[in-house]
């Protein structure tokens, strides 16, 4: 089928197999390497992306299921939230082996996005999705509320 | 490499569900020479972690023929943000002549006293001793009726 298709604001107009899973539509064939194969099930959020405003883990999102003109953000875009998000996770030494980084940016942008002020707990909810094995969550955790606290500031 | 440190865990148990949740840890290791300070700090909180999954929900289950039933995500139970407790770090710095900068190394060394430390502290909190981890409800909740029952 054909697809039109918007990753990062650019717009893509690709054919693609319906059956094929978005993670390796982004992968495979646009090269956005950034949105990593951890578990392939669906529980482990290393492929957390936001489609239409939402957090979906992207290796179990059929290409069929996405609707026309579709918006996806990856790790990869420059959107003001996720270029805070970024170097807040580098400042507060936020990434161990970064396995779990660009899921817990997508998942700390889609929470912030929604939830301008999350508490620590709703933060906790909010990025309880993606694990992490090697660096723990205490800087990750203090990481969001960095940029939540800058955030506060402005709007 | 050997393990110099030290983990201090305070645990809640709650003995109607036998459910010990790990409230507050402190990990004190000495490194010889952090290198890098906030990555050593970052691997003592990830070991901690992974420490508390070993103490507290996680097993490879076999099955009678050998075939491992707790195979993904949803069976093997690692941490999630919503299980990491309150964590305190502190970095000691004896230098080893022959490291780096004098540094001994970290690694997968925090991983190694958490779980013992979480034992421990069941045992301070309702003075039923583990003898096995992951100190799953099951477990503890059967623990603390063994312990009435012996009692009686």
């Amino acid at each position: 089928m054909i697809l039109e298709i918007f990753i990062n604001e650019i717009l893509y107009r690709e054919e693609v197999s319906p059956e094929k899973r978005l993670l390796d539509f982004l992968r495979d064939d646009l090269g956005y390497m950034g949105s990593k194969k951890g578990c392939e099930q669906g529980e482990c959020g290393a492929c957390s992306v936001i489609v239409n405003q939402r957090l979906v883990n992207s290796c179990i999102v059929l290409m069929a299921q996405l609707p026309e003109r579709s918006r996806v953000l990856t790790i990869e875009s420059d959107e003001p939230i996720i270029m805070s998000l970024k170097e807040a996770f580098v400042e507060q030494g936020a990434i161990q082996c970064g396995a779990c980084t660009p899921g817990m940016i997508l998942a700390s942008a889609a929470l912030l996005l929604k939830n301008s002020n999350p508490s620590e707990e709703e933060i906790r909810v909010g990025l309880s999705g993606v694990l992490c094995r090697c660096g723990g969550y205490p800087k990750i955790l203090g990481a969001v509320e960095v940029v939540r606290d800058n955030f506060r500031g402005v709007s | 490499a050997y393990v110099w440190g030290t983990n201090i865990v305070e645990v809640e148990v709650d003995v109607q569900t036998g459910v010990c949740e790990v409230t507050d840890v402190l990990a004190v290791h000495d490194v010889g020479k952090a290198i890098n300070p906030q990555t050593v700090e970052g691997q003592i909180e990830g070991g901690i972690l992974q420490g508390l999954g070993y103490g507290r929900f996680e097993e490879v289950i076999f099955s009678e023929n050998g075939a491992v039933l707790t195979n993904s995500y949803g069976t093997y139970m690692i941490p999630s943000m919503m299980d990491s407790p309150c964590i305190h770090t502190f970095i000691v710095e004896d230098p080893w002549d022959e490291g780096p900068y004098g540094a001994k190394g970290i690694g997968e060394l925090p991983l190694v006293g958490v779980a013992p430390a979480i034992t421990c502290a069941i045992y301070n909190a309702i003075g039923v001793r583990l003898n096995e981890i992951p100190a799953t409800p099951e477990r503890v909740w059967k623990a603390i009726q063994e312990q009435i029952w012996a009692a009686v």
